[in-house]
Protein backbone atom coordinates (compact mmCIF):
# COMPACT_ATOMS: atom_id res chain seq x y z
CA UNK A 1 0.00 0.00 0.00
CA UNK A 2 1.61 3.10 -1.05
CA UNK A 3 1.19 6.17 1.00
CA UNK A 4 1.66 9.91 -0.48
CA UNK A 5 3.59 12.33 1.77
CA UNK A 6 0.45 14.52 2.26
CA UNK A 7 -1.47 11.47 4.35
CA UNK A 8 1.99 11.30 6.07
CA UNK A 9 1.89 14.42 7.45
CA UNK A 10 -1.69 14.12 8.16
CA UNK A 11 -0.97 10.88 9.74
CA UNK A 12 2.29 12.59 12.25
CA UNK A 13 -0.21 15.56 13.27
CA UNK A 14 -3.48 13.56 13.56
CA UNK A 15 -1.58 11.33 16.20
CA UNK A 16 0.24 14.28 18.06
CA UNK A 17 -3.10 16.01 18.42
CA UNK A 18 -4.51 12.54 19.91
CA UNK A 19 -1.54 12.93 21.92
CA UNK A 20 -2.04 15.93 23.51
CA UNK A 21 -5.43 15.81 23.60
CA UNK A 22 -5.55 12.38 25.68
CA UNK A 23 -2.96 12.89 27.98
CA UNK A 24 -4.97 15.89 29.57
CA UNK A 25 -8.25 14.42 28.61
CA UNK A 26 -9.98 13.76 32.01
CA UNK A 27 -8.07 15.94 34.38
CA UNK A 28 -9.71 18.91 35.48
CA UNK A 29 -6.97 21.86 34.67
CA UNK A 30 -6.42 20.50 31.34
CA UNK A 31 -4.50 21.66 28.46
CA UNK A 32 -3.71 24.47 31.18
CA UNK A 33 -1.10 21.88 32.27
CA UNK A 34 1.18 22.30 29.05
CA UNK A 35 1.89 26.07 30.89
CA UNK A 36 1.86 25.37 34.75
CA UNK A 37 4.14 22.29 34.59
CA UNK A 38 7.47 24.30 33.64
CA UNK A 39 6.04 27.46 35.70
CA UNK A 40 5.27 25.02 38.96
CA UNK A 41 9.47 23.97 37.84
CA UNK A 42 10.87 27.19 37.50
CA UNK A 43 9.13 28.43 40.98
CA UNK A 44 10.29 25.51 42.12
CA UNK A 45 13.75 26.12 41.13
CA UNK A 46 13.50 29.67 42.40
CA UNK A 47 12.72 29.09 45.76
CA UNK A 48 15.65 26.20 46.05
CA UNK A 49 17.95 28.46 44.53
CA UNK A 50 17.68 31.91 45.94
CA UNK A 51 17.47 30.86 49.25
CA UNK A 52 18.70 27.57 50.01
CA UNK A 53 21.25 26.70 47.56
CA UNK A 54 23.20 29.65 46.72
CA UNK A 55 25.40 29.38 44.23
CA UNK A 56 26.95 32.46 42.36
CA UNK A 57 26.93 32.19 38.80
CA UNK A 58 27.90 35.30 37.45
CA UNK A 59 24.92 38.33 37.38
CA UNK A 60 22.30 35.41 35.78
CA UNK A 61 20.11 34.40 38.75
CA UNK A 62 21.04 30.98 38.93
CA UNK A 63 17.16 29.12 38.84
CA UNK A 64 17.17 31.43 35.19
CA UNK A 65 20.31 29.66 34.43
CA UNK A 66 19.48 26.32 35.33
CA UNK A 67 16.18 26.45 34.14
CA UNK A 68 17.39 27.12 30.59
CA UNK A 69 18.93 24.03 30.48
CA UNK A 70 15.96 22.18 31.83
CA UNK A 71 13.96 23.48 28.83
CA UNK A 72 16.37 21.59 26.65
CA UNK A 73 16.20 18.87 28.77
CA UNK A 74 12.99 18.18 29.51
CA UNK A 75 12.01 18.30 25.53
CA UNK A 76 14.74 15.56 25.05
CA UNK A 77 13.76 13.48 28.21
CA UNK A 78 10.21 13.07 27.83
CA UNK A 79 10.20 12.44 23.80
CA UNK A 80 12.31 9.58 24.54
CA UNK A 81 10.42 8.33 27.30
CA UNK A 82 7.38 8.46 25.40
CA UNK A 83 9.08 6.46 21.74
CA UNK A 84 10.11 4.27 24.11
CA UNK A 85 6.87 2.90 25.00
CA UNK A 86 4.58 4.09 21.73
CA UNK A 87 4.96 1.71 19.61
CA UNK A 88 4.03 -0.74 22.69
CA UNK A 89 0.84 1.35 23.51
CA UNK A 90 -0.12 1.25 19.84
CA UNK A 91 0.04 -2.37 19.44
CA UNK A 92 -3.52 -3.14 18.39
CA UNK A 93 -3.18 -0.71 15.85
CA UNK A 94 0.50 -2.04 14.39
CA UNK A 95 -1.06 -5.57 14.19
CA UNK A 96 -4.18 -4.27 12.63
CA UNK A 97 -3.82 -1.84 10.31
CA UNK A 98 -1.97 -0.77 7.58
CA UNK A 99 0.55 2.40 7.69
CA UNK A 100 3.61 4.28 7.99
CA UNK A 101 4.52 2.70 11.18
CA UNK A 102 7.04 5.61 11.49
CA UNK A 103 4.36 8.21 12.12
CA UNK A 104 4.04 7.03 15.72
CA UNK A 105 6.98 7.79 17.47
CA UNK A 106 7.61 10.72 15.39
CA UNK A 107 4.04 12.21 16.34
CA UNK A 108 4.70 11.63 20.11
CA UNK A 109 8.08 14.33 19.43
CA UNK A 110 5.95 16.45 17.43
CA UNK A 111 3.54 16.76 20.18
CA UNK A 112 6.53 17.92 22.58
CA UNK A 113 7.43 20.56 20.66
CA UNK A 114 4.34 22.86 21.80
CA UNK A 115 5.68 21.94 25.40
CA UNK A 116 9.34 23.03 24.16
CA UNK A 117 7.93 26.29 22.77
CA UNK A 118 5.42 26.93 26.21
CA UNK A 119 8.20 26.58 28.62
CA UNK A 120 11.00 28.70 26.37
CA UNK A 121 8.36 31.52 26.45
CA UNK A 122 7.98 31.09 30.28
CA UNK A 123 11.50 31.01 30.09
CA UNK A 124 11.51 34.48 28.26
CA UNK A 125 9.27 35.97 30.10
CA UNK A 126 11.27 35.17 33.36
CA UNK A 127 13.83 36.59 32.27
CA UNK A 128 12.34 39.82 30.61
CA UNK A 129 10.53 40.24 34.32
CA UNK A 130 13.73 39.84 36.00
CA UNK A 131 15.31 43.08 34.59
CA UNK A 132 17.18 41.55 31.77
CA UNK A 133 16.77 42.60 28.13
CA UNK A 134 15.62 40.48 25.41
CA UNK A 135 17.70 40.48 22.51
CA UNK A 136 16.55 39.43 18.79
CA UNK A 137 18.46 36.40 19.24
CA UNK A 138 16.01 34.71 21.66
CA UNK A 139 13.57 34.88 19.12
CA UNK A 140 15.68 33.41 16.27
CA UNK A 141 15.99 30.58 18.74
CA UNK A 142 13.17 29.09 18.35
CA UNK A 143 15.04 27.91 14.83
CA UNK A 144 18.03 26.97 17.04
CA UNK A 145 15.65 23.91 18.54
CA UNK A 146 15.87 22.76 15.35
CA UNK A 147 19.01 20.51 15.39
CA UNK A 148 17.34 19.75 18.46
CA UNK A 149 13.77 17.82 17.33
CA UNK A 150 16.03 16.37 14.39
CA UNK A 151 18.63 14.78 17.03
CA UNK A 152 15.57 13.63 19.61
CA UNK A 153 13.40 12.41 16.50
CA UNK A 154 16.57 10.29 14.96
CA UNK A 155 17.36 8.98 18.89
CA UNK A 156 13.30 8.67 19.05
CA UNK A 157 12.87 6.46 16.15
CA UNK A 158 15.61 3.80 17.31
CA UNK A 159 14.73 3.74 20.70
CA UNK A 160 11.38 2.70 19.66
CA UNK A 161 12.17 0.03 17.65
CA UNK A 162 14.41 -1.39 19.53
CA UNK A 163 12.05 -1.31 22.98
CA UNK A 164 9.42 -2.99 20.76
CA UNK A 165 11.95 -6.16 20.33
CA UNK A 166 13.97 -5.98 22.97
CA UNK A 167 12.25 -5.01 26.95
CA UNK A 168 15.78 -4.82 28.31
CA UNK A 169 16.41 -1.50 26.22
CA UNK A 170 13.87 0.03 28.38
CA UNK A 171 15.84 0.19 31.28
CA UNK A 172 19.57 0.86 29.35
CA UNK A 173 17.68 3.99 28.58
CA UNK A 174 16.79 4.99 31.93
CA UNK A 175 20.45 4.79 32.79
CA UNK A 176 22.19 6.24 29.80
CA UNK A 177 19.10 9.40 30.07
CA UNK A 178 20.90 9.79 33.59
CA UNK A 179 24.23 9.91 32.11
CA UNK A 180 23.39 12.29 29.41
CA UNK A 181 21.88 14.46 31.68
CA UNK A 182 25.49 14.67 33.86
CA UNK A 183 27.19 14.98 30.81
CA UNK A 184 25.38 18.07 29.34
CA UNK A 185 26.18 21.59 30.85
CA UNK A 186 22.36 21.74 32.46
CA UNK A 187 23.34 22.24 35.96
CA UNK A 188 26.80 23.92 35.30
CA UNK A 189 28.35 26.34 33.21
CA UNK A 190 29.75 24.98 30.16
CA UNK A 191 32.74 26.90 30.71
CA UNK A 192 33.43 25.03 33.80
CA UNK A 193 34.26 21.61 32.19
CA UNK A 194 37.95 20.78 32.24
CA UNK A 195 39.95 21.43 28.85
CA UNK A 196 40.65 17.83 27.82
CA UNK A 197 36.48 17.38 28.00
CA UNK A 198 35.60 20.40 26.12
CA UNK A 199 34.89 17.67 22.87
CA UNK A 200 32.01 16.34 24.49
CA UNK A 201 30.40 19.01 24.40
CA UNK A 202 30.69 19.83 20.83
CA UNK A 203 29.54 16.28 20.09
CA UNK A 204 26.37 16.47 22.07
CA UNK A 205 23.31 18.49 20.65
CA UNK A 206 22.08 18.90 24.33
CA UNK A 207 24.85 20.69 25.15
CA UNK A 208 25.27 22.20 22.13
CA UNK A 209 21.66 23.66 21.74
CA UNK A 210 21.77 24.76 25.87
CA UNK A 211 25.15 26.47 25.15
CA UNK A 212 23.35 28.63 22.22
CA UNK A 213 20.14 29.05 23.75
CA UNK A 214 22.71 31.10 26.77
CA UNK A 215 24.47 32.90 24.09
CA UNK A 216 21.69 34.40 22.64
CA UNK A 217 19.21 34.46 25.64
CA UNK A 218 22.17 36.05 27.93
CA UNK A 219 25.06 37.67 25.75
CA UNK A 220 22.59 38.31 22.98
CA UNK A 221 24.84 36.23 20.21
CA UNK A 222 23.43 33.52 18.19
CA UNK A 223 26.59 31.42 17.73
CA UNK A 224 25.36 30.35 13.86
CA UNK A 225 29.23 27.60 14.21
CA UNK A 226 26.99 26.06 16.86
CA UNK A 227 24.17 26.06 14.80
CA UNK A 228 25.32 24.76 12.39
CA UNK A 229 27.24 21.92 14.00
CA UNK A 230 24.34 20.70 16.21
CA UNK A 231 22.25 20.55 12.38
CA UNK A 232 24.66 18.43 10.88
CA UNK A 233 25.06 15.77 13.74
CA UNK A 234 20.86 16.24 14.00
CA UNK A 235 20.75 15.60 10.53
CA UNK A 236 22.74 12.42 10.46
CA UNK A 237 20.86 11.07 13.65
CA UNK A 238 17.69 11.51 11.65
CA UNK A 239 18.86 9.72 8.60
CA UNK A 240 20.31 6.90 10.25
CA UNK A 241 17.19 7.03 13.17
CA UNK A 242 14.94 6.89 10.03
CA UNK A 243 17.09 4.29 7.79
CA UNK A 244 17.16 1.58 10.94
CA UNK A 245 13.25 1.98 11.42
CA UNK A 246 12.40 1.48 8.06
CA UNK A 247 14.63 -2.15 7.66
CA UNK A 248 12.89 -3.31 10.81
CA UNK A 249 9.45 -1.64 10.58
CA UNK A 250 8.05 -5.03 8.71
CA UNK A 251 9.73 -7.50 10.98
CA UNK A 252 8.21 -5.29 14.01
CA UNK A 253 4.56 -6.11 13.18
CA UNK A 254 5.52 -10.11 14.40
CA UNK A 255 7.67 -9.59 17.59
CA UNK A 256 5.74 -7.02 19.07
CA UNK B 1 -10.92 -8.14 -19.28
CA UNK B 2 -9.97 -9.73 -15.97
CA UNK B 3 -7.04 -7.43 -14.25
CA UNK B 4 -5.35 -9.02 -11.66
CA UNK B 5 -5.57 -7.09 -8.44
CA UNK B 6 -4.10 -9.54 -5.76
CA UNK B 7 -1.88 -12.26 -7.05
CA UNK B 8 -0.19 -14.25 -3.92
CA UNK B 9 2.64 -16.43 -5.10
CA UNK B 10 4.11 -19.52 -3.30
CA UNK B 11 3.56 -17.90 -0.04
CA UNK B 12 4.45 -18.92 3.25
CA UNK B 13 4.04 -17.62 6.30
CA UNK B 14 5.52 -18.13 9.64
CA UNK B 15 5.70 -16.85 13.03
CA UNK B 16 7.10 -16.97 16.34
CA UNK B 17 5.71 -19.42 19.06
CA UNK B 18 7.35 -17.47 21.70
CA UNK B 19 9.13 -14.07 21.13
CA UNK B 20 12.61 -14.21 22.14
CA UNK B 21 12.11 -11.43 25.18
CA UNK B 22 15.64 -10.56 26.20
CA UNK B 23 19.40 -10.74 24.16
CA UNK B 24 20.07 -13.44 26.23
CA UNK B 25 17.14 -15.19 24.32
CA UNK B 26 18.40 -13.94 20.87
CA UNK B 27 22.21 -14.73 21.59
CA UNK B 28 21.18 -18.36 22.16
CA UNK B 29 18.74 -18.27 18.93
CA UNK B 30 22.07 -18.00 16.42
CA UNK B 31 22.82 -21.87 17.97
CA UNK B 32 18.85 -22.80 18.18
CA UNK B 33 16.04 -21.33 16.38
CA UNK B 34 13.07 -20.65 17.95
CA UNK B 35 9.95 -22.60 17.71
CA UNK B 36 7.90 -21.29 14.79
CA UNK B 37 4.67 -22.04 13.83
CA UNK B 38 3.67 -22.07 10.13
CA UNK B 39 0.48 -20.45 9.90
CA UNK B 40 0.24 -20.68 5.59
CA UNK B 41 2.20 -22.93 3.62
CA UNK B 42 2.58 -22.74 -0.22
CA UNK B 43 -0.60 -20.84 -1.64
CA UNK B 44 -0.98 -19.29 -4.27
CA UNK B 45 -3.90 -17.35 -4.87
CA UNK B 46 -5.34 -14.88 -7.53
CA UNK B 47 -8.10 -12.87 -7.11
CA UNK B 48 -9.62 -9.93 -9.99
CA UNK B 49 -10.79 -6.73 -9.74
CA UNK B 50 -14.44 -7.04 -9.06
CA UNK B 51 -14.28 -10.12 -7.30
CA UNK B 52 -16.11 -11.69 -4.34
CA UNK B 53 -14.43 -13.96 -2.37
CA UNK B 54 -15.17 -16.15 0.54
CA UNK B 55 -11.98 -17.42 2.33
CA UNK B 56 -13.11 -20.41 4.47
CA UNK B 57 -12.06 -22.60 6.85
CA UNK B 58 -12.09 -24.31 10.57
CA UNK B 59 -10.05 -21.80 13.09
CA UNK B 60 -6.03 -21.55 13.07
CA UNK B 61 -6.05 -22.27 9.49
CA UNK B 62 -4.55 -18.90 8.35
CA UNK B 63 -7.58 -16.84 7.53
CA UNK B 64 -6.46 -13.80 9.52
CA UNK B 65 -3.05 -14.49 8.30
CA UNK B 66 -4.05 -14.15 4.58
CA UNK B 67 -6.07 -11.01 5.31
CA UNK B 68 -2.94 -9.34 6.53
CA UNK B 69 -0.41 -10.46 4.22
CA UNK B 70 -2.60 -8.98 1.47
CA UNK B 71 -3.22 -5.92 3.44
CA UNK B 72 0.61 -5.44 3.92
CA UNK B 73 0.70 -5.65 7.84
CA UNK B 74 2.63 -7.95 7.83
CA UNK B 75 5.28 -9.88 5.39
CA UNK B 76 5.48 -13.39 3.96
CA UNK B 77 8.24 -15.57 4.97
CA UNK B 78 8.76 -16.95 1.43
CA UNK B 79 6.65 -15.90 -1.67
CA UNK B 80 5.34 -13.02 -2.84
CA UNK B 81 2.16 -10.51 -2.45
CA UNK B 82 1.73 -8.11 -4.44
CA UNK B 83 -1.74 -5.79 -5.00
CA UNK B 84 -2.66 -3.27 -7.26
CA UNK B 85 -5.09 -0.24 -6.06
CA UNK B 86 -6.23 0.74 -2.30
CA UNK B 87 -7.15 -1.25 -0.13
CA UNK B 88 -9.32 -1.54 3.31
CA UNK B 89 -9.03 -3.86 6.05
CA UNK B 90 -11.45 -4.63 8.70
CA UNK B 91 -9.01 -6.99 10.43
CA UNK B 92 -10.56 -6.27 13.99
CA UNK B 93 -13.39 -3.77 14.03
CA UNK B 94 -12.83 -0.52 16.61
CA UNK B 95 -8.65 -1.63 16.29
CA UNK B 96 -6.81 1.67 16.59
CA UNK B 97 -9.66 3.53 18.45
CA UNK B 98 -9.11 6.01 21.30
CA UNK B 99 -11.75 5.42 23.64
CA UNK B 100 -11.19 8.86 25.31
CA UNK B 101 -11.16 10.76 22.15
CA UNK B 102 -15.10 11.61 20.84
CA UNK B 103 -16.31 9.89 17.82
CA UNK B 104 -15.42 12.49 15.59
CA UNK B 105 -11.54 12.50 16.61
CA UNK B 106 -11.59 8.92 15.68
CA UNK B 107 -13.16 9.06 12.95
CA UNK B 108 -10.52 11.75 11.47
CA UNK B 109 -7.73 9.43 13.33
CA UNK B 110 -8.75 5.87 11.34
CA UNK B 111 -10.10 7.36 8.61
CA UNK B 112 -6.19 8.90 7.99
CA UNK B 113 -4.81 5.11 8.44
CA UNK B 114 -6.93 4.51 5.57
CA UNK B 115 -5.50 7.24 3.24
CA UNK B 116 -7.97 9.50 3.10
CA UNK B 117 -7.16 13.36 3.09
CA UNK B 118 -8.47 15.31 6.01
CA UNK B 119 -11.07 17.73 3.97
CA UNK B 120 -12.75 14.68 2.38
CA UNK B 121 -12.79 12.74 6.03
CA UNK B 122 -14.86 16.20 7.22
CA UNK B 123 -17.26 16.03 4.11
CA UNK B 124 -18.06 12.35 4.76
CA UNK B 125 -18.30 12.71 8.85
CA UNK B 126 -21.71 13.54 8.54
CA UNK B 127 -22.67 10.39 6.31
CA UNK B 128 -20.35 7.89 7.82
CA UNK B 129 -22.34 8.26 11.63
CA UNK B 130 -25.47 8.12 9.27
CA UNK B 131 -24.50 5.63 8.00
CA UNK B 132 -23.89 3.46 11.64
CA UNK B 133 -26.53 5.93 13.17
CA UNK B 134 -25.10 7.17 15.87
CA UNK B 135 -25.28 10.78 14.59
CA UNK B 136 -26.24 11.98 18.52
CA UNK B 137 -23.25 10.49 19.79
CA UNK B 138 -20.53 12.25 17.17
CA UNK B 139 -19.12 14.27 20.40
CA UNK B 140 -19.04 11.84 22.77
CA UNK B 141 -16.04 9.76 23.96
CA UNK B 142 -15.89 6.33 22.55
CA UNK B 143 -15.90 4.82 26.01
CA UNK B 144 -19.28 6.09 26.32
CA UNK B 145 -20.39 3.49 23.28
CA UNK B 146 -21.86 0.25 23.20
CA UNK B 147 -19.91 -2.46 21.23
CA UNK B 148 -22.25 -2.04 18.21
CA UNK B 149 -22.32 1.11 18.00
CA UNK B 150 -18.29 0.60 18.05
CA UNK B 151 -18.23 -2.06 15.75
CA UNK B 152 -21.07 0.12 13.27
CA UNK B 153 -19.01 3.01 13.23
CA UNK B 154 -16.03 1.18 12.29
CA UNK B 155 -17.37 -0.85 9.80
CA UNK B 156 -19.13 2.50 8.07
CA UNK B 157 -15.41 4.51 8.20
CA UNK B 158 -13.73 1.58 6.23
CA UNK B 159 -16.71 1.76 3.67
CA UNK B 160 -16.60 5.18 3.44
CA UNK B 161 -12.91 5.11 2.10
CA UNK B 162 -13.63 4.35 -1.60
CA UNK B 163 -11.50 1.20 -1.13
CA UNK B 164 -10.72 -0.94 -4.59
CA UNK B 165 -10.16 -3.85 -2.42
CA UNK B 166 -12.34 -4.38 0.92
CA UNK B 167 -10.85 -7.02 3.14
CA UNK B 168 -13.67 -8.13 5.62
CA UNK B 169 -12.59 -10.50 9.02
CA UNK B 170 -15.18 -11.79 10.31
CA UNK B 171 -16.55 -8.56 11.67
CA UNK B 172 -19.64 -8.43 10.33
CA UNK B 173 -21.15 -10.41 12.85
CA UNK B 174 -21.07 -7.95 15.56
CA UNK B 175 -24.52 -5.47 14.74
CA UNK B 176 -27.63 -6.94 15.30
CA UNK B 177 -29.84 -8.37 12.50
CA UNK B 178 -30.93 -4.87 10.85
CA UNK B 179 -27.67 -3.21 10.82
CA UNK B 180 -26.34 -6.55 9.16
CA UNK B 181 -28.40 -6.16 6.74
CA UNK B 182 -27.34 -2.80 5.77
CA UNK B 183 -24.17 -3.74 5.73
CA UNK B 184 -24.66 -6.56 3.54
CA UNK B 185 -26.14 -4.75 1.25
CA UNK B 186 -23.68 -1.89 1.25
CA UNK B 187 -21.06 -4.87 0.69
CA UNK B 188 -23.03 -5.97 -2.34
CA UNK B 189 -23.45 -2.19 -3.57
CA UNK B 190 -19.90 -2.09 -3.18
CA UNK B 191 -19.40 -5.11 -5.30
CA UNK B 192 -21.52 -4.26 -8.15
CA UNK B 193 -19.60 -0.59 -8.49
CA UNK B 194 -16.17 -2.44 -9.02
CA UNK B 195 -15.16 -2.83 -5.63
CA UNK B 196 -13.03 -6.54 -5.13
CA UNK B 197 -14.22 -7.86 -1.96
CA UNK B 198 -12.22 -10.37 -0.06
CA UNK B 199 -14.37 -11.92 3.24
CA UNK B 200 -13.44 -14.23 5.43
CA UNK B 201 -16.29 -16.17 7.12
CA UNK B 202 -17.83 -19.32 8.31
CA UNK B 203 -20.99 -18.31 6.51
CA UNK B 204 -21.94 -18.17 3.06
CA UNK B 205 -25.44 -18.27 2.51
CA UNK B 206 -26.37 -14.86 2.28
CA UNK B 207 -24.25 -14.62 -1.08
CA UNK B 208 -24.00 -17.95 -2.13
CA UNK B 209 -25.04 -16.92 -5.80
CA UNK B 210 -22.77 -13.96 -5.50
CA UNK B 211 -19.49 -15.61 -4.90
CA UNK B 212 -16.99 -15.70 -7.87
CA UNK B 213 -14.55 -17.82 -5.70
CA UNK B 214 -13.68 -19.53 -2.39
CA UNK B 215 -10.30 -20.51 -1.19
CA UNK B 216 -10.98 -23.21 1.55
CA UNK B 217 -7.79 -23.13 3.78
CA UNK B 218 -7.24 -26.58 5.92
CA UNK B 219 -5.31 -26.94 9.19
CA UNK B 220 -2.12 -29.17 7.83
CA UNK B 221 -0.20 -31.53 9.94
CA UNK B 222 2.84 -29.01 11.43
Amino acid sequence: MTFNSQIYFQLISVFARREIMSRYRGSILGILWIVLYPLAVAVILNYVFSYIFRIPIGEIPYFLFVFSGLVVWSFFEQSIHLSKDCLVWNRELITKAAFPKSSIPLSYIISKILDLIISYLILLGLYGGSGFSIGIQSICLIFGFLPLVLFTSGIGLMVSMANAIFKDIGKTIELLLMVIFYASPIIYSHTSVPAKYTVLLYINPLSLTIMNLRSSLFEHVFRLDLFLLNLLIGAISFIVGLYLFLKFEKKMTDLI
Amino acid sequence: MKTPVIRIDHVSKEYYLEKPQNIKGWAKRLFRPFDTYEALRDISLTIYKGQFVLINGPNGSGKTTLLKLIAGISEPTQGTVRTVGKIAPLIELGAGFNYELTGRENILINATILGIPKSIIVKRTLSIVQFAEISEFLDVPVKRYSTGMVARLAFSIAVHSNPDILLLDETLAVGDKSFWKKSINEVDRLRRSGVTIVWVSHFDDYFKTKIDKVVYLTKAKQ
